[in-house]
């Protein structure tokens, strides 16, 4: 089942973290503290992350481990930021980047 | 802007297995060590590696690769290794110079470190291959799956698709299914596994699908969903896909396992020479059996120099930390060859079988390279076959003057072969042996016909590029002429050294003309002979001095 | 394979786009790189300069060990114009 691992044969049951909450696309959600944001929003589900400048096409976590930049985010009104590396904070404000983000960027 | 400048005796570039044991080794002889790493936690790939190492005991086998990490980052903090993690070396400078851009308490600072040695340990990354719409999310590659589900705990997806069938797509697949999710397939375009039998039937065990001969023609999905399914099908001899066979597969994320190359732009910037090897991944740095690359005081270990595994790289590791703290004084040469012969012949252990015998020979073939690239002083050459064969489009195996007969006389070659604006050779020759015509930019040919051997083409070519052979000198010998336009000037009857074209030394030659006319405008021909064999490269001289 | 396959994700630079460089005479990475952008990106080539080079290889008749990789120049991961100019000394 996608999202968080409760039982693993060698990792072990899923201890209860600490809680923080996030703000994707003005929408409050709860990650565990420490966690990378890509993990965070991937146990929602979220797997869109921004969208490309020319062709304007979805993209998410490619290498997911700071190399690729794919899975890029506008955080705290930063764009680029990337998500597969940068761990969450809380009240963290995570947006879908368009493009770089700029006026007209926006994919309508 | 002030960048504080640091100096570090050894500072190693990445805390993977590599990095951390070369740290590690060195800071036992008690060398001071910068340990510097990209990411937020040391260990490198083995906080993903959750399954047990083979190998021998040596080796930790047996063993999980996140305890093998745990263990090796508490070593070297107890040793006092200085370890900077979350920082990045942004580029390596001239005298060692590296700048890092240090993380340290959320504060991003530039700090210059300038070391003695430095051990570039910076590993491998994902290779990739495309097809359409490979860019939706939910393509990934396998380590990027493979960290979500070992380090992150979350599972991308519910059905996976495994492209590659070497030892990483088969390890993450065991791994995908222990984490819950479903493997859809593994497929490979070769028409064998690419892994460990083991690793295999592992997963065939659990009823999982081998797709061999079979390639990936697409993924389906949307803006919104991002991968809804894959589209594989078979292929012929020539690895194309065969029309009719495309089978569709209902999958939410499809992982690429398509082997790793080494990570080397910062060995790259030091100067590091490099070579192609495909069994090591690709292109690598050379390197000797110490590890040290063809720039002194620089180390390559691990992933960096040839994609293998985590205990080779503990192993080379190892061998960089010793040599490094010999070199730097503080281990004497014999205990050091001691514990380096005794490295080396586990590591030879590590490369046997059918798997690592491609590695071992692959790592034979670069150190002999290594040799014989700093043999030559490591001097980028100006090859001039290279040169003609590029201009003409031919191959060319060597440039020879095979066609001039023994018994002939004095004949011109003019070894120009670029269509330049230049034509004052055609017009030096009174005899109309060198035709060149309209437009100027025409190679010159040489007619040996009409050709006289009088060599007044030579000093009148602006490229000093005629020169004039020959074979008839004696039986055993030939002569070429050549312009010669420095200081010092032989003498009719000196003994030189002949060289070729990239001064090489080829023989003793005797001078045995000399001619410095007035109509030749300050260009000397000079003339030489030299046995028989060496009359195809002689073409230039080296006086002793 | 298409024309359209993305080669180059970080720059949106089409298989097509390749090929019609090395038509138009390009025949090194670096020659790809400076015609098509790719491999100018955010992540320098580490996707696709092994994609460009096999490209090359196929279009050219060439050996891999004669499609060289591109220079390496600093810095090699993206940095902000606030560390490079910031005075903070510790």
């Amino acid at each position: 089942m996608a999202g968080r691992i409760d039982r693993h044969p060698i990792l072990g049951k899923r201890k209860a973290k600490e809680e923080v909450e996030i703000i994707f696309n003005g929408k409050k959600i709860k990650a565990e503290k420490g966690e990378m944001i890509a993990a965070a929003l991937q146990a929602k589900g979220i797997r869109i992350h921004r969208f490309t400048i020319k062709n304007k096409e979805p993209r998410g976590v490619f290498c997911g481990i700071g190399q690729c930049t794919d899975c890029a985010m506008e955080v705290n009104g930063q764009p680029n930021v990337r998500t597969c590396v940068t761990p969450v904070e809380e009240g963290m404000v995570i947006n879908t980047q368009y493009g770089l983000n700029r006026d007209g960027d926006n994919i309508d | 802007m002030v960048i504080i400048l640091i100096k570090m005796e050894m500072v190693v570039i990445g805390a993977g297995p590599a990095g951390l044991s070369s740290a590690i080794e060195a800071a036992k002889e008690g060398v001071e060590v910068l340990l510097v790493d990209e990411n937020l936690k040391a260990g490198g790939q083995l906080f993903k590696q959750i399954h047990k190492f083979f190998g021998s005991s040596d080796h930790r086998a047996g063993v999980r690769g996140i305890d093998i990490g745990k263990e090796l980052i508490n070593e070297s903090r107890k040793l006092g290794v200085n370890i900077w993690l979350n920082s990045i070396a942004i580029g390596i400078f001239d005298d060692k110079n590296i700048l890092i851009k240090q993380n340290k308490n959320g504060r991003e600072s530039l700090k210059r470190v300038q070391a003695d040695k430095i051990i570039i340990a910076t590993g491998a990354s994902e290779k990739v291959i495309n097809f359409t719409n490979w860019t939706l999310p939910g393509v990934m590659g396998a380590g990027a799956a493979q960290t979500m589900i070992n380090v992150h705990r979350v599972l991308p997806g519910d059905r996976f698709l495994m492209v590659g069938t070497g030892n990483v797509g088969l390890i993450v697949s065991y791994q995908l299914i222990q984490a819950g999710a479903k493997v859809v397939g593994l497929i490979d375009a070769a028409e064998e596994v690419g892994g460990y039998g083991v690793h295999a039937a592992k997963i065939a065990r659990k009823g999982v699908p081998f797709y061999l001969n079979h390639t990936i023609i697409k993924a389906d999905g949307n803006n919104k969903d991002g991968v809804t399914g894959a589209v594989i099908a078979e292929v012929d001899d020539n690895w194309q896909p065969i029309s009719g066979t495309e089978k569709e597969l209902k999958v939410d994320v499809i992982t690429l396992a398509a082997g790793l190359k080494p990570l080397s732009e910062l060995a790259n910037m030091a100067g590091c020479k490099r070579t192609y090897i495909s069994e090591l991944g690709g292109w690598v740095p050379l390197h000797n059996e110490n590890m040290e690359s063809t720039v002194s005081g620089v180390y390559v270990v691990g992933d960096v120099t040839g994609v293998e595994e985590a205990n080779t790289a503990l192993e080379e590791g190892r061998l960089a930390g010793i040599d490094a703290a010999e070199k730097l004084g503080r281990i004497a040469a014999k205990e050091s060859n001691n514990k380096k012969k005794n490295i080396t012949k586990r590591v030879k252990n590590l490369r046997l079988g059918p798997f690592g015998e491609n590695r071992l020979k692959a790592k034979e073939k670069l150190i002999k390279e290594y040799y014989e690239l700093t043999d030559k002083d490591c001097r980028e050459k100006y090859d001039p076959v290279k040169a003609m064969e590029h201009q003409s489009g031919e191959k060319i195996k060597r440039i020879s003057v095979d066609h001039i007969d023994k018994t002939q006389g004095p004949v011109a070659v003019i070894e120009c072969n670029q269509e330049i604006p230049c034509n004052p050779c055609e017009l030096a020759c009174k005899f109309g042996a060198i035709e060149i015509g309209e437009p100027i930019t025409n190679i010159p040919i040489l007619n040996e016909e009409k050709c006289t051997g009088c060599g007044l083409c030579l000093p009148q070519c602006p490229g000093l590029a005629i020169f004039l052979i020959d074979k008839s000198y004696s039986s055993d010998k030939s002569t070429v002429a050549f312009p010669y336009e420095y200081k010092h000037i032989p003498k009719k009857g000196d003994i030189v050294d002949a060289v070729d074209r990239q001064g090489n030394y080829l023989c003793k030659a005797e001078v045995v003309k000399v001619l410095q006319l007035e109509k030749f405008d300050k260009t000397p021909i000079v003339t030489i002979s030299v046995l028989d064999k060496y009359i195809d490269d002689a073409r230039n001289i080296k006086m002793s001095d | 394979m298409k024309d359209d396959v993305i080669v180059c994700r970080c720059e949106e630079v089409t298989l097509g786009e390749i090929k019609e460089a090395i038509e138009a005479g390009a025949r090194t990475v670096t020659d790809v790189k400076r015609r098509t952008r790719a491999g100018m990106g955010l992540c320098q080539g580490k996707s696709c300069e092994i994609i460009v080079q096999r490209q090359l290889c196929k279009q050219l008749n060439l050996s891999s060990e004669e499609a060289h990789p591109a220079r390496d120049r600093a810095p090699v991961r993206p940095i902000s114009f606030g560390v490079l100019g910031d005075e903070y000394n510790d």
